[in-house]
């Protein structure tokens, strides 16, 4: 089996309580956050020289944490083997004691997935709330969307009942590291590698 | 148990040595020790804690705690989750899932202290509770007989909000018992739009005279189902109500079952539009008057006003036709003179007006934004015009252009009195004056009168002579009030007024954290956080916060931290030292006695509650109900079928076009501004066409947002991490003054400088910046680089409400 998250880019308004409950939940510091919410914003609005404006501007957030791909680019990167791939459930997971927080990992993920923990030296990440899964709940992350914009699963099921889109702008192609992510993409949704729009908050990620 | 059994010791063993050591006279009790307390959970446990936040949603908060320490905030865990059935979770925001670090911030003010240094240097010292309670039951002795009750004023304060037993409501009965206080009507939030809507309609379904309570609120969200137009002026419930059952997730749902067309009219692109996918329809701030007048053209010209229904329901449909099509001053309101005011296309307000002509139910509403402004009464009467024309303010689907609501809750049934009506009767609302007037109340309050500055006697005699103030004020009460030094208009002056101790002797803070304002405290008192208390919650849903009604319990996670105590036992305290402290406890009862009586009241008014006691109210945690609709609009439905059984409390009892309240004030217009009996646009200071542009290119206006309703989070390390604070700010203003996303820039008006990260987005018009309210002034020479909104922002009154026009400020923005 192999577990991952849908996002709802529609209906997604950037609240942030999914990255606010996954720092609470995994006592994280500032300055890790396993999800991060990026806005995506472009187009113009403009004054047309009378005082006038015209517009054509657009935004979206995107909810994204770990989405233990199929092919993860940080266990490939992994020199101690401590970063690895769970067979049972798909879960990308760390083994504590063998990291050496060298952060090949973060370099290598496109989506920024892991996230060092200075003080111990040691990397971590998004781990889908295994303790919670155990216990029969979701992820604090879903759990807590205020829209409802969040969902996770064994990914057969999630893609039957939402397809299998996977990318949309900002993030990287899917074929890079076929993440377990399903998105529903926004009225505005952009392309991956569009240069359309920016992502405007780069110090809230 | 073993903890149990100790506490449960040690309390009645304080109770004893409490009694032996206290003033045996009768007027005194034992401090509270409660009898059965609901304890904290020992080892692991889980307990019903509220998000206080002044967002008006009181969301539950499932409290995790381990051997005394707060672990984790968890959502309801409901089995259902359904919106249709008013069976879904009401789900924290990030304010409400930051909760453990609010209780266990850096700034947690531990102990009582004392003022050594200069009044706002920050230099306390630690003292004892008795020195503490002691020099403010002095101070408030010798400031009734050097100078009467007025001298004493108690500031609005939102930052415990959501409370029936917390620290507003210990405070109005301790003062209201110790002799009174000068009090406040209306509030900062939305004062421009209670007077402009109680001008057109008055009081609509509020207590008579009741200007402390009362909302003009309209129809629900849920109303929206049997809408087929939204017409939208500066209403953000995404970020300034997206918690819990909130109207944001209304809105959404709403959306999602009926998705009728929105015009959303805002100088900024925000995330209600954004998630709702409607179409922006970019103005610029305080223009919203000049875009109505262009629609009320285009509806009347193109044959779309109902003209027998102005006839038979209003007042001075007449005169307000002649100013628009241009018969009283040669100048017809018509889309083309508007477009290069507003910023809106000539062809883009025709469509707009002719989709509200067409419309078989159109929904116009409006946030605050559009009245936080100099001219913010005219917006807000502006907006509530547009239905009024076409003839749809009641009816399926439609609502009168305010504000949404819906039936509920009240927060008024609670300790001081029963009723709001009593809470009126109490001596501290005898003389009231606008909520943002403090400072000139400290500076001139003897020069206050109700014809100038709406001082408000309930002793109609003092009315009628127009008598001043007796009194400047010389006191200051803040209950989790931030409202001194930090979300009032000019803070600088404020800074400015208590550096000179000659004009205020006193200034007691009872409060949980070491806010901006509770720097310029004599005597700080440390209140318990949210956590560590007990309380009735309800939800607020008169005042468009959804429609899911819901009431909850909620008892202490954590033993109250350092020497912290419940407000109630503060208040208590100091009246003992007055000698009133047996009639502040009504013969004796304890914190926990007071709660339960709340709960018994409360319970009387709403039998749907499950439970007897408080405890077993606790135990079912949130229960809720559908909220019924606002009485107001079932006013104005009557009102409608028959205006005569029905009138309206206005003095022509119609709804006022041309309103006399407004016609009344006339001779209150200081230098620019302008008071016009109709709802007209114009332009005031430092708005738009302000001659000053040149000095100050950027209007700046302030929002409610994500991060802190008001400014109670400013000081939480993960909301300011993940909700930066940030100046919007267009791409073309940017590449002007040469600056990029992500640096530091200082923003400067006439008052006062700040230093704040730029945003450069698209988002926002040009020539406008804007930024959330609710960051904690923080001085570095000239500049506040905690970037608090108010130090640009001046502490002149709009000309009606005397309220506050946050959003009406030119600026110059440069790097840092």
């Amino acid at each position: 089996m192999q577990l991952g998250f849908y996002v709802d880019t529609a209906i997604c308004s950037g609240c942030k309580a999914c990255m606010v409950s996954c720092k609470d939940k995994n006592d994280l510091n500032v300055g890790r956050n396993f999800r991060r919410v990026y806005e995506y914003a472009g187009g113009s609005c403009t004054d047309n020289g009378n005082g006038v404006f015209s517009q054509s501007v657009f935004a979206y957030y995107t909810s994204i944490s770990c989405n233990h791909c199929n092919t993860p680019a940080c266990t490939t990167a992994c020199p101690t083997g401590a970063m690895h791939k769970r067979a049972e459930d798909g879960l990308v997971m760390i083994h504590d004691d063998i990291c050496i927080g060298c952060s090949s990992c973060s370099q290598a993920c496109p989506y920024d997935a892991p996230q060092l923990d200075e003080a111990r030296g040691k990397m971590t990440k998004c781990d889908g709330c295994i303790d919670r899964l155990n216990a029969g709940k979701q992820p604090m992350c879903v759990d807590s969307c205020i829209h409802r914009a969040l969902d996770f699963g064994p990914i057969d099921e999630l893609r039957a009942k939402y397809g299998d889109t996977a990318e949309i702008a900002p993030l990287p192609s899917a074929s890079i590291t076929k993440p377990n992510l399903i998105l529903k993409v926004h009225p505005d949704g952009q392309p991956v590698g569009s240069g359309a729009g920016s992502v405007v908050n780069p110090n809230e990620v | 148990m073993e903890r149990r059994t100790f506490l449960k010791f040690t309390a009645a063993a304080a109770a004893v040595a409490t009694v032996t050591g206290c003033d045996s006279s009768s007027a005194s009790d034992p401090l509270p020790t409660p009898s059965e307390p609901v304890l904290p959970p020992v080892g692991e446990g889980v307990t019903w804690g509220s998000c206080a936040t002044n967002c008006w949603q009181a969301c539950p908060l499932k409290v995790h705690s381990k051997d005394g320490v707060i672990t984790r905030i968890e959502t309801e865990g409901k089995a259902t989750d359904d919106w249709d059935s008013f069976e879904h979770e009401i789900r924290p925001c990030p304010r409400g899932r930051s909760m453990r670090q609010k209780v266990y911030n850096h700034d947690r003010l531990k102990y009582p202290m004392k003022r050594v240094g200069r009044r706002g240097s920050d230099e306390f010292v630690r003292i004892s509770w008795q020195e503490a309670v002691s020099s403010v039951a002095a101070a408030m002795q010798k400031t009734y007989a050097e100078y009467g009750k007025n001298a004493i004023f108690m500031p609005l304060g939102g930052g415990s909000h959501d409370l029936n037993t917390g620290v507003t409501q210990s405070s109005v009965r301790l003062l209201n018992m110790a002799g009174g206080c000068l009090f406040f009507h209306n509030d900062y939030s939305a004062s421009q739009y209670r007077e402009g809507s109680a001008g057109m309609y008055g009081y609509l379904a509020s207590n008579d005279g009741d200007t402390v309570g009362f909302w003009n609120t309209g129809s629900s969200l849920r109303s929206l189902e049997n809408s087929d137009l939204m017409v939208c002026f500066g209403y953000n419930p995404m970020e300034a109500r997206l918690g819990g059952a909130g109207s944001g997730y209304e809105y959404l749902n709403v959306k999602k079952k009926n998705n009728f067309k929105t015009y959303y009219i805002d100088p900024r692109f925000t995330d209600t539009a954004v998630t709702a996918t409607d179409e922006w329809v970019p103005i610029r701030p305080g223009t919203d008057a000049a875009l109505c007048e262009a629609l009320a053209h285009v509806l009347i010209a193109d044959g779309y006003a109902d003209i027998p229904f102005l006839e038979q329901y209003t007042f001075g449909y007449d005169k307000y036709q002649d100013y628009i099509l241009g018969v009283t001053d040669g100048i017809a309101k018509t889309p083309e003179r508007a477009e290069s005011i507003c910023g809106i296309p000539a062809e883009k307000i025709r469509e707009i007006a002719q989709a509200i002509g067409a419309a078989s139910a159109p929904f116009v509403t409006q946030g605050f934004g559009p009245q936080r402004q100099g001219n913010g009464e005219n917006n807000a009467r502006a907006v509530m015009m547009l239905p009024l024309l076409v003839g749809k303010i009641s009816g399926a689907g439609t609502n009168h252009g305010g504000t949404p609501g819906n039936d509920g809750l009240s927060h008024y049934a609670m300790m001081p009195a029963d009723s709001l009506k009593d809470l009126m009767n109490m001596k501290i609302m005898d003389v009231t004056i606008p909520a943002a007037s403090h400072l000139d109340a400290i500076e001139f309050g003897t020069e206050m009168k109700p014809s100038t500055h709406d001082v408000r006697y309930s002793d109609k005699s003092l009315m009628d002579a127009d008598t001043p103030l007796e009194t400047n004020v010389r006191f200051l009460w803040l209950a989790s009030s931030n409202m001194l030094a930090n979300q009032n208009g000019d803070i600088n002056r404020a800074d400015r007024l208590l550096n000179d101790e000659s004009l205020v002797d006193f200034v007691v803070v009872v409060e949980q954290h070491m806010t901006a304002s509770a720097k310029y405290a004599d005597i700080i008192l440390p209140e318990v956080s949210w956590l560590e208390m007990y309380d009735v919650i309800q939800s607020y849903n008169k005042m468009d916060c959804g429609s899911l009604m819901y009431a909850y319990g909620i008892t202490p996670a954590v033993d109250p931290m350092f020497e912290c105590k419940p407000a109630y036992d503060i208040c208590h305290m100091i009246a003992n030292e007055l000698g009133i402290g047996s009639k502040f406890t009504n013969g004796g009862m304890t914190y926990l006695d007071q709660v339960r009586k709340v709960f018994t009241e409360f319970k009387k008014s709403n039998p749907w509650i499950q439970g007897d006691t408080f405890e077993e109210f606790v135990s079912f945690g949130p229960q809720r109900q559908p909220a019924g609709e606002h009485p107001n609009v079932g006013k104005i439905r009557d009102f409608v079928a028959n205006p005569e059984q029905n009138p309206l409390g206005t003095p022509s009892g119609k709804v006022e076009i041309y309103s006399q309240y407004f016609e009344s004030k006339q001779s209150q217009a200081e230098g620019t501004d302008e008071i016009n009996p109709l709802p007209v646009y114009f332009a005031c200071d430092e708005s738009y066409e302000d001659a000053t542009a040149a000095e100050y290119p950027l209007q700046c206006i302030n929002y409610h947002g994500k991060h802190s309703a008001h400014s109670i989070h400013a000081s939480t390390p993960w909301l300011n991490e993940v909700l930066e604070h940030h100046l919007w700010l267009n791409p073309i203003d940017a590449g002007a003054a040469g600056l990029i996303n992500g640096q530091k820039v200082i923003v400067e008006s006439r008052r006062g400088k700040l230093e704040i990260t730029a945003r450069v987005t698209p988002r926002i018009v040009p020539g406008v910046v804007a930024m959330p309210q609710g960051q904690w002034r923080r001085m570095k020479g000239d500049i506040d680089v905690g970037g608090c909104a108010n130090t640009l922002t001046d502490s002149k009154p709009s000309p009606v409400a005397k309220s506050f026009r946050s959003n009406t400020n030119r600026v110059r923005v440069y790097s840092a």
